[in-house]
């Protein structure tokens, strides 16, 4: 149960920090509740949660205006639309899921 | 442990570069703002409410309640439409590009401190706070406005971007933008050193020959109807034989001071002069003896319109961007209702109309700059016979510190030994523009409006004009006089000159202006109508001479004159019908030489095809015209085996070609001229299978396949040269010499270069009886994803217009 909590709390912070801050290296502060997992499934959650709030967060926007900004985006950086779409979801799940992998070791080195 | 932290290092440094890319509240954050919803906003530093509507063309209407609310609210909108608009050109304008850009803004941001534009505006501003501080509270109100959406933190998907945050705006702004305007529709400014420079090379009788004082066939088709006699003064009340005067070298040492041995040894400084005040953003290629940008309008009286009451017609030409640098919009209080098009940037309407009067703008083509060339010792320069000291203005850029060396003719924009070259603009002395456009835009009557434009200084400007009875022109603004001598002894004050002028010696100076009275101008003209598409505003019996007349080659004009001779009792469907025309009157004088040429020749089967369209072509470039491609390919050709070559030979490559009214002026006198390679006949042949030749390599062997459309289009380019923020390229009819331009250079290739300049609106008006009719290719939203941002390009690509005067509102706003 205790888990859980921290898990919904990590997903709080992830929506918070990607609503407050434009950086992607937020997801590491995101990530600070999942130390109670094992690294491993720490490392697993934090990725998912990285990555699906910041995608799931495309919902507010009409899909038509999402493509056409990806597009032009694309456009720019010579990128194609899947990739401009995914590659910050993308970005925010690996760093959370590395961080969450840190912040659950160095909390097991502490309670050894 | 260690591997993960240094992952997570890079992986946080990496991810660095996609901040733009966060869905809350990077780029996507913008989408929020691309569709308008009604509502209420809190704008502080308003008296009373305002209501904003926006109609179903894009059209801002803003009703207020007092003339400060006015400008504060047309701030805010023009804001909330166009910040990453205003901000970019307000810093271009100003010469700090490079804060925003990088190294790559340096040239530019160089080129407009050179110029002098954050000096002026800078003076313009202390000027009108301490002279006009009824006007600079207006700028105050607007800048307020603009401060105010700035303040909503809605950061605009441009600056997103680009990963810069907008700045607060200040009058500074609205008058160095004004400058920057005022510089681009400036002439003179480069034509001196661009003709002293064909003159160096090419010789006084083969400069006349190509670059006449007047272009061919021009004579009889200026603005003003008649001789060039204004408000009943011309050239002969002096004394002076037009005749004489035109005849002369105005070249030679005795109108410039300075010998044609030492001009010719100046030419690398010349050169160096256009290279340095050319700014690389707008102009790619150091500017020789361009016409691109130029414009059309027309007015016809009450006598010879079939409503009874006068009417007014104007495209200005101008690079299309993508937003236009116009936003349509209505300003409404007890002092003001005016509808039309404003500057983004500046506030007021610029082209449009009140219930009772109408104006638009094009270009005259006379100077109002000049070059001096200056003889330096160290620090100092030489004037009337003693050294004087120059000043020295100091400026830095990321960085590094620059120097403006100032003699008393203007900034040295190019140095060389002991000699320099000076500008002397206008625009170095305030002048206050914003204060005619206001005072237009309460104007209720042809006399309010010829008022209004006592104050507009620079650039001048062909206005025309119409009200409920009246319609004419006047070419406002100032033009400076040089008092010359002419080789008889006479005295003559001349505008402008053909090449740089001697700095040193007094006589030279400018002896003051045109006096307003004799200004080019004429109201209700018997014949019934006056247009100005460029051509020479005058005829040569003026008692200015422009001498630094650099006009366009009247092809525009020609047809429509041609047109509105013809059209007795015009109708407002005749006027779209002549702002539609895509003839080419040039095309329709020279192409018959170019048949005539190639009629006898041998021709393979596609050279038969080619030739029968060629023949049946009735010199319209629409988008589905055959004929006018292998017409335009045939004459680039022509240009490129003759003139193009001749050019080159001198040293002169990539300058301007001359017009082909010219080509046609040598035909009609010598078809053996050197500039035609000996042999017109031979020429146009040999063209004509090269043309032909290289058409059906690059459309393929079915030449009913070779549409102008295929080869022909308009891009409208982001202000950010982005081609993903960009319209088009889009199949586009017209060439340079059609009504409805579509301006490309002499090419061979696949396609033609995107046509970048073309009618950055139309307008038409009867204040008679209430008509006003407009379209631009744009919207008056920035944000590329909102339906605002080109709702009126498929009416502008098709030729259609909105009513100005009625329309259905879709969107409402309080400002409060």
């Amino acid at each position: 149960m205790n888990k859980i909590i921290y898990i919904a709390l990590s997903i709080i912070l992830a929506y918070i920090f990607i609503f407050m801050l434009p950086f992607a290296w937020s997801a590491i502060f995101a990530a600070v509740p999942l130390l109670v997992l094992k690294p491993k499934n720490s490392s697993i959650t934090g990725f998912l949660i990285g990555f699906i709030a910041p995608l799931s967060i495309y919902i507010i926007y009409p899909i038509n205006y999402v493509l056409k900004l990806s597009n032009i985006v694309g456009n720019i950086v010579g990128l194609p639309v899947f990739i401009i779409v995914i590659i910050f979801p993308l970005m925010y799940g690996i760093i959370m899921a590395i961080s969450a992998a840190i912040w659950s070791g160095l909390y097991d080195k502490i309670k050894k | 442990m260690a591997i993960l932290l240094v992952l997570l290092l890079i992986f946080s440094y990496v991810s660095m570069n996609f901040n733009v890319l966060n869905p809350a509240n990077g780029a996507y954050q913008t989408i929020g703002y691309a569709n308008y919803t009604s509502g209420n906003f809190n704008v502080p530093g308003l008296y009373a409410n305002v209501e904003v509507e926006m109609d179903n063309s894009g059209l801002g209407h803003i009703y207020a309640k007092n003339d400060h609310d006015l400008f504060l609210a047309q701030g805010y909108f023009m804001a909330s439409n166009r910040l990453f608009q205003m901000e970019v050109q307000a810093l271009a304008a100003s010469g700090n590009l490079s804060s925003w850009i990088g190294q790559s803004g340096i040239p530019s941001d160089q080129a407009m401190r050179l110029i002098g534009l954050p000096e002026q505006a800078t003076m313009l501003m202390n000027s009108y706070e301490k002279n006009y501080p009824n006007y600079y509270k207006d700028v105050v109100a607007f800048s307020q406005g603009v401060n105010d959406f700035i303040n909503t933190s809605k950061v605009p998907l441009n600056f997103k971007l680009l990963g810069v945050q907008p700045f607060y705006w200040s009058p500074f702004y609205t008058l160095v933008w004004e400058e920057y305007m005022t510089w681009m529709l400036t002439t003179g400014a480069y034509d001196p050193l661009e003709s002293a420079l064909f003159f160096n090379t090419c010789g006084y009788a083969n400069t006349t020959l190509i670059w006449p004082y007047y272009p061919y066939f021009t004579e009889n088709i200026t603005m003003v109807p008649g001789d060039g006699t204004v408000n009943g003064y011309n050239l002969t009340d002096q004394g002076i034989s037009q005749n004489y005067l035109w005849s002369l070298n105005w070249y030679d040492q005795w109108a410039t001071g300075i010998n044609t041995t030492l001009l010719k040894n100046l030419t690398p400084l010349i050169k160096y002069a256009i290279n340095n005040i050319s700014d690389p953003l707008i102009l790619p290629e150091p500017r020789f003896l361009e016409n691109s940008i130029g414009s059309n309008s027309w007015i016809v009286t009450s006598n010879y319109s079939s409503s009874g009451y006068p009417m007014l017609a104007n495209d200005p030409h101008l690079n299309l961007f993508a937003p236009s640098v116009w936003i349509p919009m209505q300003l409404s209080d007890p002092d003001f209702n005016v509808t039309g098009w404003a500057l983004a940037g500046i506030p007021g309407i610029l082209i449009g109309h009140t219930n009772r009067t109408a104006w638009g703008l094009t270009t005259p083509e006379g100077n109002s700059a000049n070059e001096y060339l200056e003889i330096l010792n160290g620090n100092n320069y030489l004037f009337d016979g003693s050294w004087q000291r120059m000043i020295v203005l100091n400026y830095t850029l990321l960085g590094k510190t620059y120097s403006i060396y100032y003699t008393n003719n203007g900034p040295l924009i190019a140095k060389y030994g002991n000699y320099g070259i000076s500008l002397n603009w206008v625009a170095s002395k305030p002048g206050y523009i914003l204060i005619a456009e206001l005072k237009l835009d309460q104007s209720q009557n042809y006399s309010d409006m010829l008022d209004a434009l006592k104050y507009w200084s620079y650039p001048p400007q062909n206005f025309a004009l119409v009200s409920l009875h009246s319609a004419g022109y006047i070419t406002a603004g100032l033009y400076p006089l040089i008092n010359e001598t002419l080789p008889d002894g006479q005295h003559a004050q001349v505008i402008g000159s053909r090449s740089l002028l001697n700095g040193s010696m007094p006589e030279y100076q400018y002896s003051g202006y045109v006096p307003y009275k004799y200004l080019p101008q004429d109201k209700n003209p018997a014949r019934g109508y006056m247009f100005a598409p460029n051509q020479p505003t005058v005829g040569k019996n003026y008692p200015f001479p422009f001498i630094g007349g650099f006009w366009a080659s009247g092809g525009r004009a020609e047809s429509i004159n041609a047109f509105l001779k013809n059209h007795p009792g015009m109708s407002i469907e005749n006027m779209i019908q002549l702002q539609s025309n895509v003839s080419d009157y040039w095309a329709s004088m020279l192409n018959p030489y170019i048949i005539n040429a190639i009629k006898g020749m041998y021709m393979n089967e596609t050279e038969k095809t080619a030739f029968n369209y060629l023949q049946e072509w009735n010199d319209t470039a629409y988008v589905s015209s055959i004929g006018i491609t292998i017409y335009w390919y045939t004459i680039s050709e022509i240009y490129n085996l003759s003139i193009n070559r001749i050019l080159n030979i001198y040293g002169l490559g990539g300058i301007q070609e001359p017009f082909e009214s010219t080509i046609i002026y040598i035909l009609q006198h010598n078809q053996s001229s050197p500039w035609l390679n000996g042999n017109f006949t031979n020429l146009a042949r040999e063209s004509f299978s090269d043309a032909i030749g290289f058409l059906y390599s690059k459309l393929g062997s079915n030449v009913s396949s070779w549409f102008w459309g295929r080869v022909h289009m308009v891009e409208i380019s982001s202000i950010l040269g982005i081609p993903a923020l960009s319209i088009g390229p889009i199949p586009f009819y017209g060439d340079d010499h059609t009504v409805s331009v579509g301006a490309v250079p002499f090419n061979i290739q696949i396609p033609e270069p995107n046509v970048t300049v073309s009618s950055s609106l139309r307008e038409i008006a009867i204040p008679g009886n209430g008509t006003f009719l407009g379209v631009f290719p744009g919207g008056p939203s920035e944000n590329v994803l909102s339906y605002y941002f080109s709702n009126q390009l498929p009416y502008w690509l098709d030729h259609k217009y909105y009513n100005m005067n009625k329309w259905t509102s879709e969107v409402n706003w309080t400002y409060e």
